[in-house]
């Protein structure tokens, strides 16, 4: 009985504390080391010694909002990377990697394009996997036979996303809300772009926009800050200068009102997105924005709409919003799927749910709440290396001051009650573009 | 080739090290079980509790209730009603959720390392005093059921995958679906889940586990404060499961709305047993590497890059498993190629690994992808404590994972020829085709705008 009483003690303290109006605290303190390589090259290091693993990214401007005419070309380039170079075939790049155990992946979204590599730090793995991966920045060849491939596997990942609700209502969403703006682009881009696609195109792209003046290097893991100088140079030297991409144009609202788009589809569920242009990376209103979209739709288990659509009704397995902060303004967002059927009443209950959220704001407590939740997971979403490495990978990329990370709780900590609502002005519920996809 | 074996014998004498570092193990006098794990990287830990049940221990009529209960395991207890478990996470600074498998049903934390108490003061008092209401049944069962309309209804090589587990698996209960049949969840009542929670959830048939910022004896000691006075419970004995021997290929033809056509090959195979030497899950690791573990794998090399005839090809196969399992070949045909002839490019890739030794440079190759595998996962907490839960769950000591890499290492190109000739057997098969049927719906690389109103 003794233990039961300490077991009360501790919950009632622990609700005792989260009972204040400020929330605590626990400060991360991450130092990320930056300089410039002698080309010019931005670079963000993080020393991680306690485990034998050294991680590089390096990003380029090459998104898919520099696709332009081509639809698909930033991701079907990053793609053909390890596909051949002046000396090396396809087999003989992922041998080398392999080998020592190094993993390779190059990823591209709306802003970028990232190479990543993982390796052992110990030198007789790390040298061979860095050589290979240098030579990617500079000497692939894009090989006739190799495009011709890339592109039938295209096609095909297109039609998987064609038998894949959510990817069709998505990339709908995202035409529709987007228009003429480059993040209307599919990212894999679609049928006729993909096979219009040429390897003086693909190696036009490479050239102009694989260069220094269009990248940043970010690495973290077991090598001295002397060591990652010399690795940084290694890299940097295989870029032309080259010029910087042109910057992304701030997306225009589309001038509609409610706009629902039906799409028929032979699913049980029907997958709903809602929403309009959000913000971008640099908005002054992002911090009060997550905090308040935490108590909207972005706390799992805990939101507004998840007790609302999911825990009160069971109406859906999923419900979340958010806001996807790019280079230019990214999208604002609510997605759910639920049983065709229920489908009109989902969708109103989730309206209703934002409308009573924009009109009345959150309360006090909801918001200690959700800056208690924020400021208290931020350190687990930056405790391993692989996690480091994608915060400093956007730290730099997006220009955030360095002491972004140190400075995030506060950031979080300070926002209070009327900036929220000043900032949920720009939702607007009567101007949002609606997909609904499933049997009509 | 000297300097290759180099690295391939320094990458033997790695993997001890992020080991040296060891599992410390606990057993409660009522039956929990206690994992501890240290890594002072970050100040944050994982608490994480599997109980020993899963769909596998499901009878007929209620399949998919594990899974049922661990929704339901979110909705509120005597002491913290509904909604007061995820508020008080929340507010620490949690993350938390669940996860069933065919072998378990776990829950976790993650969150500050001072948070501990908190995580195992909530899964202490969800052991044994769970609400259960019948309105919150109501609701929790429709959510159930719009998560298997998504994961499976909508999702065409799901419905292939449910359909060939439940031909390759005949006496075997991984022969039913972990989300569960429809009507059984359609049937299903809170008396069956109560039924099911006071029958499998007790400290005797639970494995606590926690790796972090944290000192292993405090952890102990913590665990015993809020653990101990939990009873254990009799639990049920589990009969013995042996699935029919297989007397001839099985195929099946899956017509479903779709875009692309798919193939799935299954050969049932053995996994990792305590007290056993067998090293054959081991080497069926090594070949599912071999064939498709990386783009230099003969997946990669011959099927999609050589002759062109795979979009994707992929081998798949986990030796950590209550039961005997299935080795899966996966693969999706290129335009212009049809499933049959994939099948039989595919089952040529078998025959080269049974006829043919492996090169010594390539089972290297192998070894290293899987030893960098094993090691860059010391990187997550959260993938150390899913490792060290797994195998407990399953009656297994964790120090298999420990030795795993010296297994790995010591495998021969005659073992994985061996291998490959007693399991991957024509014989064995299960085959499955996904023919699609026409989705017949708009072109979706245009835009189709059906209606367009006003919403009030």
């Amino acid at each position: 009985m003794y233990l039961n009483s300490f077991f009360y003690f501790l919950i009632f303290l622990s609700l005792l504390f989260i009972d204040t109006t400020q929330a605590k605290i626990s400060p991360v303190t991450l130092k990320i080391e930056h300089w410039s390589t002698k080309n010019g090259i931005p670079v963000y290091f993080v020393p991680k010694n306690e485990i034998s693993i050294i991680d590089i990214g390096v990003l380029f401007h090459a998104g898919s909002a520099q696709d332009n005419t081509s639809p698909g070309i930033a991701q079907f380039t990053a793609q053909m990377l390890d596909q051949g170079t002046q000396n090396l075939n396809a087999d003989q790049i992922a041998t080398r990697f392999e080998a020592v155990g190094a993993h390779f992946s190059a990823n591209t979204n709306q802003d970028m394009t990232v190479l990543n590599l993982r390796s052992f730090s110990a030198p007789q793995f790390f040298n061979p996997a860095l050589s290979n991966f240098s030579i990617l920045l500079k000497d692939v060849t894009f090989p006739e036979l190799a495009i011709t491939r890339l592109k039938k596997q295209i096609l095909i990942a297109l039609k998987q996303e064609a038998q894949t609700p959510t990817s069709i209502a998505s990339k709908t969403f995202y035409q529709t809300l987007y228009g003429a703006h480059p993040y209307a682009s599919p990212i894999l881009g679609n049928k006729i772009s993909i096979e219009q696609l040429s390897q003086k195109k693909l190696l036009n792209f490479y050239n102009q926009n694989y260069v220094a003046q269009n990248a940043m290097i970010a690495i973290v893991g077991n090598i001295t800050k002397a060591k990652a100088i010399t690795i940084a140079e290694q890299l940097s030297a295989m870029l032309a200068r080259g010029k910087t991409a042109l910057s992304i144009n701030s997306p225009t609202s589309p001038h509609l009102k409610n706009h629902i788009i039906k799409i028929p589809y032979p699913s049980k569920q029907t997958t709903i997105f809602l929403g309009q242009i959000g913000i971008a990376v640099n908005d002054p209103d992002y911090f009060p924005l997550i905090v308040g979209n935490q108590i909207l739709g972005g706390g799992i288990l805990t939101s507004k709409l998840f007790n609302e659509v999911r825990n009160k009704r069971g109406l859906c397995y999923g419900i979340n919003s958010g806001f996807k902060p790019l280079q230019a303004a990214g999208p604002f967002f609510i997605v759910l799927q639920t049983r065709r059927d229920q489908a009109a009443k989902a969708l109103s209950l989730t309206q209703q749910t934002l409308k009573n959220f924009l009109a009345k704001g959150p309360t006090t407590q909801e918001v200690l709440d959700a800056k208690q939740a924020l400021i208290g997971s931020f350190p687990t979403s930056i405790a391993s290396n692989e996690d480091i490495l994608t915060a400093t990978e956007k730290i730099g990329f997006y220009q955030l001051p360095l002491d972004y990370l140190n400075s995030y709780q506060q950031k979080i900590n300070s926002v209070n009650l009327e900036q929220i609502r000043d900032a949920f002005k720009k939702i607007k519920p009567e101007k949002m573009i609606v997909v609904m996809l499933g049997k009509q | 080739m000297f300097f290759k074996k180099l690295i391939y014998l320094s990458l033997l004498f790695l993997s001890p090290l992020c080991w040296a570092n060891d599992v410390h193990e606990y057993h409660l006098k009522n039956g929990l079980t206690l994992l501890v794990k240290e890594d002072h990287r970050a100040p944050i830990v994982i608490s994480e509790i599997w109980y020993r049940v899963g769909s596998s221990y499901e009878p007929n009529g209620i399949t998919g209730i594990s899974h049922a209960l661990e929704h339901m395991m979110f909705r509120g207890t005597k002491k913290f009603g509904p909604g007061v478990l995820e508020k008080i996470v929340s507010k620490n600074g949690g993350e938390q959720n669940a996860f069933t498998d065919s072998d378990f049903t776990a829950y976790y934390q993650k969150f500050s390392a001072d948070k501990l108490a908190v995580s195992f003061e909530l899964e202490a008092d969800r052991m044994r005093n769970l609400l259960l209401r019948p309105q919150n049944f109501l609701k929790e069962i429709q959510v159930v059921m719009e998560e298997r309309r998504m994961r499976v209804d909508d999702n065409p090589q799901e419905i292939l995958l449910e359909r060939l587990n439940a031909a390759a698996f005949v006496a075997s209960p991984y022969h039913h679906p972990v989300i569960g049949w429809k009507t059984d969840l359609q049937n299903m009542t809170v008396e069956d889940l109560r039924k099911w929670y006071e029958t499998w959830y007790a400290p005797n048939n639970a494995i606590l586990v926690v790796v972090g910022d944290v000192k292993p004896n405090r952890v102990y000691q913590l665990a015993q404060t809020y653990f101990s006075n939990l009873k254990p419970i009799t639990l049920p004995k589990i009969k013995p499961v042996k699935d029919l021997f297989p007397l001839g290929e099985k195929r099946l033809i899956i017509h479903t709305p779709a875009q692309l056509p798919w193939l799935v090959m299954a050969y049932p195979v053995p996994v990792i047993k305590q007290d056993s030497n067998n090293q054959d899950p081991y080497v069926l690791h090594v070949i599912a590497t071999l064939l498709s573990g990386g783009n230099s794998a003969r997946f990669a090399k011959n099927l999609v890059r050589d002759q062109q005839i795979a979009a994707d090809a992929n081998a798949l196969y986990n030796p950590i498993s209550r039961l005997d399992s299935l080795f899966l070949l996966q693969a999706t045909p290129t335009a212009g190629h049809n499933l049959s002839e994939l099948e039989s490019s595919v089952l040529k890739q078998i025959k080269q690994l049974q006829t043919f030794s492996v090169g010594t440079e390539e089972l290297a190759r192998a070894k290293a992808q899987i030893a960098a595998d094993k090691i860059y996962q010391d990187d997550s907490i959260t993938a150390k404590a899913n490792e060290l839960g797994s195998l407990a769950a399953i009656n297994l000591p964790w120090q298999i994972e420990r030795d795993y890499l010296k297994h790995i290492n010591a495998i021969t190109p005659r073992q994985v020829q061996t291998v490959a000739n007693k399991y991957l057997l024509a014989s064995h098969l299960t085959i499955a085709y996904l023919l699609p049927l026409s989705i017949n719906s708009t072109n979706f690389n245009s835009l189709s705008v059906i209606g367009s109103k006003h919403v009030p």
